[in-house]
């Protein structure tokens, strides 16, 4: 298997991942619910579940768990969008940027602009949506100190991710399938920290 | 023997004939036949006997002139004869247009039984505006035989095929029509009869008009100022009535106002006039520098005008060039996008003195066809010297592309030509300039994440998101506030570390 084979599974990997970390965040509050419900014996509404269920994690880890949701989606942004490799549009067809010196600054913040739009868009919604506002996916769930500090540590290993895709990109149009891999590795490793807690509170909970 | 007993029988025979009457040929639709007054018949073939004659003609011309001449019947004249009414028919208005198209026609009446009518021949004469005299309209009669008469009515038209328009004529006015009229004994006109019926004239009498022709779009192209050997190009419409040929003449004055030369073109009505200087060669090379101006005078032969004077062309001074060895160094081999390149090419004036000559520097990629870089101004002389452009010509979008180069001059060169050009290289498909440890790249990413951190720290601090899910509701986060506003300065470094302070 070669670099470009283990970047196309390592792109599904990462697809499946995104695809999959919502429909499973829902899974494990309508399971808290029921439980919840069977256990009082009582119908429990999702706005009483959601007022008492929720964690305060700390203003800290959530600013920065926050910068590691943007920053995932600007390493994605670095990563497929901004060489013409993988989809057939992308930074490097827009002259006016890359002929700007801080044409890669100007496209890193404005993929992080529209990604927090969207988020504090979300974040609007009411009450009873509340298990769709990224703000506050992680104060349903209970984190240790050590989960805290691997999400927290996602935002540098995105740094490294966006900082191999910035070098792809410099040598465009010659290529470094190694460093591409690196880079997704790095994005890999960084969305498997930042999804842990969902996906083991999935599998592992028992109430 | 036999052929003088035969001779005579036929002579007895032809005497008899003629003893006893003339010879009657009625023609019928099926042949002819011959009769006698005196009983009996014979039916010889009319075509025998038009064969006959024409033996005769060829064989006994001396005897057929005879029997021309015995056959001959005078015209026939009696006092009952009446002279044919001849009127001119015309249709339209009486006041028309130069190039109206008229349709003028003879009306002939004769009421004379056909036995008695004779043959008419039909002149149309034609008096022009200011003309005492009459001239002939039809180069040569129209014959009105006998029988081109209508039945009952007696009459025949005939429609004048030469005059179909004024067109031709020098000078406008009134137009008398007539018709001269002659059957052999008499000779008279259409004016000798008057009439008061609707379109019939004795005399036609036309009012004839003329529209003036004009010159449009008067122009002169070409580069302005010019030099002598430029193509310039004198154009003119002209407009006016259709089917009319106006001659123009084109005057060129020079700085003086005296008419250097002129020229004339004839167009028709709706066609362009051009008069290439270079044609008719109106300017050398004694005039550069010099500023001419020009005029027209048109007509259609009736009418002529002037036009206003109008400027140009202005010819610049000529100095000639010698231009040799284009050449473009790029700062580093690697013919990257972003680097400046070095264009220079060898440039003096052939003559002796110095002159100002322009010089633009072009570059064609296919992302940006004949892009003008930069334009210089350089003094020029007989020494020769290298203008050099230190240039950032392309873009992003040249990269992998080939490129040529020209100098354009102000000025012609020693190959009569305005510019000289060269081919350059491939440009780098390399695209972004900097490397990964650039500073500038550096910049951009600290930047770039600096910002994100920064600007999620804030948001936070907005929302509140990581206390308010749990304290909110127990009123905790309220006295937090207070707590927290106590203990923060007013300074920039406070409010930055009270971002990270928990709230």
């Amino acid at each position: 298997m070669n670099f470009t084979d283990l970047f196309t599974v390592g792109t599904f990997l990462l697809v499946f991942v995104l695809l999959t970390v919502g429909p499973v965040h829902i899974f494990n509050l309508k399971r808290v619910r029921k439980r919840i419900g069977e256990l009082e014996h009582c119908y429990v509404s999702k706005e009483a579940l959601y007022k008492e269920y929720t964690i305060s994690l700390g203003s800290n880890f959530c600013a920065l768990a926050f910068a590691a949701w943007i920053m995932l989606f600007v390493a994605i942004a670095y990563l497929y969008l901004l060489v013409p490799t993988v989809l057939p549009f992308s930074y490097m067809q827009i002259p006016a940027l890359v002929s700007n010196p801080l044409g890669f600054a100007v496209f890193g913040v404005a993929v992080a602009v529209v990604i927090a739009l969207m988020i504090l868009g979300l974040d609007k919604l009411p009450e009873k949506y509340r298990e769709f506002k990224l703000t506050e996916m992680y104060s349903f769930y209970t984190l240790s100190k050590s989960m805290k500090r691997m999400i927290v540590l996602a935002v540098p290993f995105l740094c490294a991710s966006v900082l191999f895709s910035a070098y792809v990109g410099t040598v465009y149009p010659d290529r470094s399938p190694l460093v591409e891999l690196l880079s997704l590795a790095f994005l890999f490793v960084s969305i498997s920290f930042m999804v842990t807690p969902i996906y083991r509170e999935a599998l592992m909970r028992r109430l | 023997m036999r052929g003088f007993v035969a001779i005579l029988l036929i002579l007895i025979y032809l005497s008899v004939i003629i003893a006893q009457g003339d010879v009657d040929i009625p023609v019928t639709s099926g042949g002819a036949r011959v009769s006698d007054s005196g009983g009996g018949s014979r039916s010889p073939d009319i075509d025998n006997f038009i064969r006959q004659v024409e033996s005769w003609k060829t064989n006994y011309p001396d005897r057929f002139d005879y029997l021309k001449k015995l056959l001959y019947k005078e015209p026939f004249n009696t006092e009952t004869y009446k002279i044919p009414a001849v009127l001119i028919y015309y249709l339209g208005n009486t006041t028309v247009n130069r190039t109206d198209e008229l349709k003028i026609n003879a009306y002939v009446i004769n009421n004379n039984p056909i036995e008695i009518r004779r043959t008419l021949y039909l002149t149309f004469e034609e008096q022009d505006p200011g003309s005492e005299s009459f001239k002939q309209v039809n180069p040569s009669p129209q014959i009105i035989q006998t029988n081109e008469y209508r039945e009952k009515l007696n009459d025949t038209t005939w429609t004048l095929p030469d005059l179909t328009s004024f067109q031709g004529l020098k000078s406008v006015g009134q137009v008398r029509l007539r018709i001269k009229v002659t059957d052999g004994h008499y000779d008279w006109y259409s004016s000798n009869t008057t009439t008061s019926v609707p379109h019939f004239y004795g005399d036609l009498v036309l009012n004839v008009k003329n529209n003036p022709p004009t010159l449009k779009n008067i122009s002169l192209t070409g580069p302005n100022p010019a030099r002598y050997n430029d193509p310039l190009e004198y154009v003119a419409r002209a407009n006016g009535t259709k089917g009319d040929i106006v001659n123009v003449t084109l005057h060129v004055l020079d700085e003086k106002g005296n008419e250097r030369t002129n020229v004339s073109q004839e167009v028709k009505v709706g066609d362009q006039v051009n008069f290439k200087a270079s044609q008719y060669g109106f300017f050398g090379e004694s005039d550069a520098g010099k500023n001419f101006t020009y005029y027209y005078t048109y007509g259609d032969g009736i009418n002529i005008t002037n036009t206003s004077i109008f400027d140009g062309p202005h010819l610049r001074t000529s100095p000639k060039l010698w231009v040799e060895n284009p050449k473009m160094v790029p700062e580093d081999e690697n013919y990257y996008w972003w680097q400046k390149y070095n264009f220079g090419v060898d440039i003096a004036n052939q003559d002796p003195g110095e002159y100002n000559v322009t010089v633009t520097l072009y570059v064609d990629t296919a992302s940006h066809p004949w892009l003008e870089v930069e334009t210089k101004t350089v003094k020029i002389s007989k020494t020769p010297q290298t203008v050099f452009f230190d240039a950032h010509p392309f873009d992003v979008t040249d990269t992998n592309q080939s490129f040529t180069y020209k100098f354009k001059f102000s000025e012609i060169d020693q190959h009569g030509n305005d510019f000289i050009e060269a081919s350059g290289a491939k440009i780098n498909s390399k695209v972004v300039p900097y490397a990964i440890y650039n500073p500038i790249m550096v910049f951009n990413l600290a930047m770039m994440l600096i910002l994100i951190v920064s600007g999620s720290l804030l948001i936070e601090r907005k929302l509140k998101r990581g206390i308010e899910a749990q304290e909110n509701a127990s009123g905790k986060s309220k006295n937090k506030k207070v707590q927290i506003a106590g203990r923060s300065g007013n300074g920039i470094a406070s409010k930055i570390s009270s971002w990270f302070r928990r709230s």
